[in-house]
């Protein structure tokens, strides 16, 4: 009988297997490793090292970062901004190879995320850009 | 078995992400975003109010510049942050008014996009810097038709005229245009320049 080693189960699952397990802010040492400022991507500036840009093996960097800049234009709407946020990490999540149910999942977690806790950013972010 | 050991300190980076997440007390604390001043290189960057996204969108490390260099860019980044949200042409209650300059190419009229769809700002990098002089090129993305991001590129040359930095010209005749992103071996969607090759004639 043939027992895989790790290497061998890798290149049976294609990988899939352990990038379900990548889980990732996109920061190191307090510094984002895209070289971009803190907060440029899932997360404010304090939160940044905290939120995982990448759940799942999923990078929802893109889809964080579109929706911070809609709750900072002025007059966007919250409802709205919240909707196109699920919606691209579902359509970003399935460009990417996530299967259904991890895209919807990781879709459901930000999406609870910021209805329950994106009242006040949501705010802060008008007052800035409102002047 | 790497994996396996990776495996005890991702469960617990989940753990924390979640019970910072639920606890009411920091969500303002932690979710609401002030602007902050970064310090890169002993250079200060003030990412505050307005166009705070913008500059957010600087990418600064990883661009080999020098002290010198990103001073320059510091001193630029109100202009240039405030020139990038004017392309972007956001504006879902005209609180103010911008004037077109037509010698700059209009990012919504090339990738044909109506007034509802949000242009937003991924990546502003490949400086060339001196001290009246900054090249750059600017990322931006939407969310097509059929739900997928569009990254596309397009390039710029600012001059320091009277203390002031302005938009000079596009240093390139035409933008890089559309760009292909792909995933990266670490997980990444990593977008670059479709480089087209010269057919070879036989």
């Amino acid at each position: 009988m043939h027992v895989c080693n790790i290497e061998e189960l890798h290149l049976i699952s294609g990988g899939g297997f352990w990038d379900f397990l990548k889980f990732d802010s996109g920061t190191s040492s307090g510094v984002r490793e895209d070289g971009k400022s803190l907060g440029a991507g899932c997360g404010s500036a304090k939160s940044d090292a905290f939120v995982p840009d990448m759940l799942f093996g999923i990078d929802v960097s893109q889809a964080c970062f579109q929706h911070d800049q809609s709750y900072s234009t002025c007059g966007f709407d919250r409802q709205l901004a919240d909707t196109n946020l699920t919606s691209n990490i579902i359509n970003d999540c399935n460009a990417q190879g996530g299967g259904t149910i991890t895209c919807h999942v990781i879709a459901g977690i930000y999406g609870v995320s910021v209805s329950l806790f994106g009242s006040s950013a949501f705010k802060e972010a008008q007052a800035q850009s409102c002047y | 078995m790497k994996p396996f050991e990776n495996l005890s300190s991702e469960v617990a980076h989940v753990c924390i992400w979640i019970s910072l997440l639920f606890s009411s007390g920091c969500t303002s604390e932690f979710f609401v975003d002030k602007g902050q001043l970064e310090i890169f290189e002993g250079v200060e960057f003030h990412m505050s109010a307005p166009y705070l996204f913008e500059k957010k969108a600087f990418k600064l490390q990883g661009e080999n510049l020098s002290v010198r260099q990103l001073r320059v860019i510091s001193e630029a980044m109100p202009s240039i942050s405030q020139f990038t949200n004017e392309r972007l042409g956001n504006r879902p209650h005209h609180h103010f008014e911008v004037t077109e300059d037509a010698r700059i190419r209009n990012i919504r009229q090339m990738q044909k996009l109506d007034a509802q769809t949000f242009l937003a700002v991924k990546t502003l990098q490949n400086w060339q810097v001196s001290e009246d002089k900054i090249q750059f090129t600017t990322d931006y993305f939407h969310t097509n038709k059929a739900g997928h991001f569009v990254t596309f590129r397009d390039n710029y040359l600012f001059l320091k005229i009277n203390n002031q930095w302005t938009f000079k010209e596009h240093p390139q005749p035409a933008p890089e245009g559309v760009l292909a992103c792909k995933k990266s071996a670490e997980g990444w969607m990593v977008c670059q320049e479709v480089t087209v090759k010269p057919a070879v004639t036989p």
